[in-house]
């Protein structure tokens, strides 16, 4: 389970997924996408590892998560703590949570989706799962200020998860500008006639 | 004395789709559908570039991101009236194709399989007869005695290991679970090949889309895709031909274990075929077209009334107003402000949450309805439409799947037992064999297309001033569905996205009316209260689809879903 990331790796295996998850139109769900964004503009990763928004996916998590040693996730989680507080679970933690009903395909969530790869014989070796409190999760984008003040923590936490396991994260000495479209303000780019 | 089941589950903070039923006597007397939450999108999009609606829309779901893309950009098109090149038009038929393909193989074996196979009693089976079984049925060549031994060893590893919550509510050992020990090992196996195949299939999407979830390739006016058979960085013969054989590998799958799984189940559960008809009403529309402008199309579409063949009407184009003129959304019942029926062009969005009342307001979905009449929508839908008008796949795919159900439970099958629970499931078996092979005929033409020198991906436009109106539709995996849009001065000045699982999950309407998931609970048998297992079978076999919103891991382990007596 711990340990460098090379070490009992086939030769290119050892990939690490980074996942961005929630809705980005509904306030602070947006949070795993909005810090997926921020971490591609301001470092660079090697190779192996993957950092992708995959907004509120169910069973579509599945292709990202195979094949990859290591998931590391960002999403909004429900606690009894105050907004914007950041914690870090590990996969026993998370793995321990009953699921839930099914009623619609995203009903089966991240745990389905690695309960399902586990019994087909390949799930990832570690999970992380670095979580914020919303404080509003409203229909409209943009995250509160609460969550926005977040964001460098739960980057840092993923930085550094990243950095134990051997990967070396690089960051950009001019960051580029980060891709958070959902938050443009409206604006008209149209050409009449 | 009756008594009221609620079905709830609370995974988000926000929850979606609650089931009321009130039991009396073993069967369903009354229910209630109710989607907990409310979506806001025309909030959301009002003043934007329209050009920029397919990129907000595809999020409003995680998991039918692709259907909400190609249908803004349909409804944008619409109303700026302009064509777009068939290079555009097949790619994003082939992307809606290897889509549905993932979709529906997950609905079966991922999302719903469970409620009519008892994953414990496999653990019984004699894996050599399951795979003899297997082979008597179908040529498929991962069903050897060797991968019926590996999954059944499989299985138990992880029995024993306590970890069963992947099937969590499954309801295993429930007096409905009835196939034999070997079904049920052979159904398991097939769940674990779906997870592969279904990938597959997805892979296409991204190919051609860039990403999945939420493709990237569309523009309004055609598509990203760059064709240059010479050129590595664009859509080129290699990819083209990755691209075949995905779909060959997807359609081998479909045709010779799903469509199968699928008939032995019917046939085992022939006492259901009865259960869950409801709203016979169908509603569908034409999709896959094969022109610029979405005049011909080798999906049909059109309207059924009262359960009655004859009375189908063909919707024959993107712009018929056949569909235009007839679609309303009534909100008597839903958490909105008034009590209007309008159409989607004239509506406005202002919650208003009362509580849950059942004689009063209790959902947040709107109830759509066609000429003021609640429709059935989804794959069942389209292969009766199909059938009614001679649709040469359809007809042939259904008849296939209804004479091997119909040997297996030693009986004649007429396409009249369609109209049910177990229909529904038959149809989107019917309708992923159908699309199987269109998806290989949309690449021939593809690649027909382009070797005769067409590389053309857009058509370029400009906004009229003034105001303009279009509407968009597109045959989703879970039914009809569509966009509308009103444009003024280049901005969106409306925005409505009435879905399938509105129009099957609705509530009742100003007249009563209940919706089709209500209707088709009513008379469902239910054997033990505690474990509505038969209330879930009819709710599931529509594959709904309510979440379009949001999403919140609980790592504490609190409740997270309840089913209560009341």
């Amino acid at each position: 389970m711990k340990g460098k990331l090379d070490e009992g790796d086939p030769p290119g295996g050892g990939r690490v997924a980074v996942v961005g998850l929630g809705n980005v139109l509904m306030g602070d769900d947006g949070f795993g996408p909005f810090v997926v964004q921020q971490l591609l503009a301001r470092f660079e990763f090697p190779d192996r590892v993957t950092v992708t928004d995959l907004g509120t996916p169910g069973l579509d998590l599945i292709p990202f998560i195979d094949g990859a040693a290591v998931l590391v996730v960002v999403d909004t989680v429900a606690l009894d703590e105050p907004p914007g507080a950041v914690r870090v679970f590990r996969g026993e933690e998370l793995r321990a949570a009953p699921r839930s009903a099914r009623l619609s395909p995203h009903d089966p969530g991240l745990l389905e989706a690695l309960d399902m790869l586990e019994l087909g014989g390949e799930g990832p070796r570690e999970v992380v799962l670095v979580g914020v409190v919303p404080q509003r999760c409203g229909v409209g984008p943009g995250l509160s200020e609460v969550a926005r003040g977040a964001v460098d923590e739960a980057m840092a936490a993923v930085v550094e998860h990243l950095g134990s396991l051997g990967v070396k994260v690089k960051r950009r000495e001019e960051p580029l500008a980060a891709d958070i479209w959902w938050e443009d303000p409206v604006t008209f780019r149209g050409r009449q006639t | 004395m009756s008594k009221r089941i609620v079905i709830d589950p609370i995974t988000r903070i926000e929850g979606h789709l609650r089931i009321d039923v009130e039991v009396e006597g073993g069967a369903v007397r009354d229910a209630w559908s109710s989607g907990q939450m409310w979506r806001g999108i025309e909030t959301i999009l009002k003043g934007r570039d329209p050009r920029d609606a397919w990129l907000f829309t595809q999020r409003i779901c995680g998991v039918c991101t692709t259907v909400h893309a190609i249908t803004s950009v349909r409804a944008v098109e619409n109303a700026l009236g302009i064509e777009i090149p068939l290079n555009a038009q097949l790619i994003r038929n082939i992307i809606i194709a290897a889509h549905c393909l993932h979709d529906h193989i997950v609905h079966f074996y991922q999302l719903s399989a469970l409620d009519w196979v008892d994953v414990v009693s496999a653990l019984k089976a004699d894996p050599d007869k399951a795979a003899a079984l297997a082979e008597s049925l179908s040529a498929w060549p991962r069903n050897s005695k060797h991968e019926m031994r590996a999954v059944k060893a499989k299985l138990a590893e992880f029995v024993e290991r306590g970890q069963l919550g992947i099937f969590a509510n499954g309801y295993w050992g429930h007096p409905a679970m009835k196939l034999p020990a070997e079904v049920n090992l052979l159904a398991v196996a097939h769940y674990l090949q779906a997870l592969e195949y279904q990938k597959i299939a997805n892979q296409v999407v991204t190919l051609l889309g860039s990403k999945t979830p939420n493709i990237q390739n569309l523009a309004v006016g055609g598509v990203a895709n760059a064709i240059n058979l010479d050129n590595p960085a664009t859509l080129n013969m290699d990819k083209l031909y990755k691209i075949k054989g995905l779909l060959e590998q997807a359609a081998a799958f479909v045709q010779q274990v799903y469509l199968i799984d699928l008939a032995a189940v019917a046939a085992m559960y022939a006492d259901w075929l009865p259960y869950g008809k409801g709203v016979t009403n169908y509603l569908a529309v034409p999709d896959l077209p094969l022109d610029r402008a979405g005049k011909v199309f080798d999906l049909p579409g059109g309207t059924i009334f009262n359960a009655d063949l004859g009375t189908v009407k063909e919707i024959k184009s993107f712009d018929d107003p056949y569909f235009r003129d007839n679609v309303s959304e009534s909100i008597a019942r839903a958490w909105y402000d008034g009590d209007w029926d309008r159409h989607p062009w004239e509506e406005d969005t202002v919650p208003k949450y009362t509580d849950f009342n059942p004689d009063g307001k209790y959902s947040w979905v709107k109830a759509p309805r066609f000429q003021g009449k609640p429709m059935q929508v989804g794959p069942l839908a389209q292969v009766l439409v199909g059938y009614a008008l001679g649709h040469e796949p359809i007809k042939r795919w259904a008849d296939a799947v209804l004479e091997t159900a119909g040997s297996l439970a030693k009986t004649k099958l007429s396409p009249a037992i369609l109209h049910s629970t177990l229909g529904r499931h038959a149809a989107r078996g019917i309708r992923a064999a159908v699309m199987s092979e269109l998806a290989l005929k949309h690449w021939q033409l593809l690649v027909e297309n382009i070797g005769k020198g067409d590389t053309d991906i857009f058509t370029p436009w400009q906004y009229p001033r003034g105001e303009i109106r279009g509407f968009g539709f597109h045959e989703a995996p879970r039914g009809t569905l569509s966009h509308w849009v009103v444009i003024r001065d280049g901005k969106i000045a409306n925005y409505q996205a009435v879905v399938p699982s509105t129009w099957n999950a609705g509530p009742r309407d100003a007249k009563g009316q209940k919706g089709p998931y209500e209707a088709c609970l009513v008379g469902n048998p239910i054997a033990d209260a505690e474990r509505p297992l038969e209330v879930l079978r009819t709710v599931h076999s529509f594959d709904p689809c309510l979440a379009c919103a949001i999403h919140t891991l609980d790592p504490t382990g609190r409740e997270l879903s309840r089913v209560r007596t009341l």
